[in-house]
């Protein structure tokens, strides 16, 4: 008597792989237009705590963000696909190297129509999963280490030591835009839209434990963007 | 890194050496015709290195710069044919997205 059972799954692997092949297969053949996006863009976060005093000064360029994405045509009006958005800042606190970055990634569907030629209008909405990270590289002695040195007749030396407290949280982004075709290529794109972000200060670790992080208001942000648009 | 760079190599001579058709004019050839009939989206990205080589070598030649314009110009009309106007959900989208900005900017201005 066979074996129904192993029949009933070796065919049901067989179709999973049908399928996984022809979805695989589909886009290849799908004469995809791929096309990365490289921009800066103007946001008013309130940093509140990292605007006081022992933080180092906002800079000039503390509102200003910087964006990559890429993005695959999937239907004739339709792209998906992944935006990030980085606002990074690299300073001296008491001395030593600070950094302060939040990465603001996204998942984007984006929507589009032609209501010229060479330009096009733009929808663009999704999900935010950010990263937030505060880094202090400090110089110190450890007296072990300068015991260690003292046995080779060496003097006492600065040990470079360096951590980093981190956070994740979700939001969601909404923007609408203007592209320019400069050439089929080559594209010139401006958007204004928003970032609603659920950060929450009690949400940062630090070696594994959880602790407390600054009190900064970046939960809606405007966004005004400028890239250049590179695809096929 | 080592295999990185082996597979490139090998990429490469394979895409390199692929024979283009010697039809006397590089612009004649059967990627760039295509590509004048039906605009530069016509081109599949596995086709997009032979298509890059045959321009290159379409460049030199009388009348490329004019060629060069028309595929162009050809594929402005197509893809404006194309995204004229919204199909299907994605209409619902854009209003999604259109809403929800205009709604933010509101709220914004109002002060709360």
């Amino acid at each position: 008597m066979p074996n129904y059972r192993v029949i009933f799954y070796s065919v049901m692997r067989c179709r999973y792989h049908l399928l996984a092949y022809l979805i695989l297969t589909s886009f290849i053949i799908a004469q995809p237009k791929i096309s990365g996006r490289l921009g800066i863009g103007y946001t008013s976060p309130d940093y509140k705590k990292f605007a006081e005093s022992p933080f180092p000064k906002k800079g000039v360029f503390e509102n200003m963000m910087l964006n990559f994405s890429f993005t695959y045509q999937v239907y004739s009006n339709v792209r998906i696909g992944y935006s990030q958005w980085s606002s990074f800042t690299s300073d001296k606190y008491e001395g030593e190297d600070f950094k302060r970055s939040f990465n603001y990634r996204a998942i984007v569907v984006e929507t589009y129509f032609f209501p010229k030629k060479k330009l096009e209008v733009n929808f663009t909405i999704g999900p935010l999963i950010n990263s937030g990270s505060i880094s202090l590289t400090t110089k110190q002695t450890i007296e072990a280490w300068d015991n260690l040195m003292e046995e080779f007749d060496n003097s006492e030396i600065d040990l470079s030591v360096s951590d980093e407290m981190t956070t994740t949280f979700l939001g969601i982004t909404s923007s609408v835009g203007a592209r320019y075709y400069i050439k089929p290529y080559l594209a010139v794109e401006t958007q204004i839209g928003f970032m609603e972000n659920y950060y929450s200060k009690d949400k940062w670790k630090f070696q594994d434990k959880d602790i407390k992080g600054p009190d900064i208001n970046i939960e809606d942000l405007p966004l005004f963007s400028f890239g250049l648009v590179y695809g096929w | 890194m080592v295999n990185f760079f082996l597979v490139s190599l090998v990429c490469c001579t394979v895409v390199m050496s692929q024979e283009s058709q010697q039809t006397g004019n590089a612009c004649q050839s059967p990627l760039i015709i295509k590509a004048k009939k039906e605009g530069m989206r016509s081109i599949k990205v596995t086709e997009l290195p032979q298509f890059v080589i045959d321009l290159w070598s379409c460049r030199k030649e009388n009348n490329s710069k004019k060629l060069f314009k028309r595929i162009n110009e050809k594929t402005y009309i197509e893809d404006y044919k194309m995204s004229q106007q919204f199909v299907g959900f994605t209409a619902t989208c854009a209003y999604c997205s259109a809403a929800s900005v205009l709604i933010f900017y509101l709220v914004k201005l109002s002060g709360n």
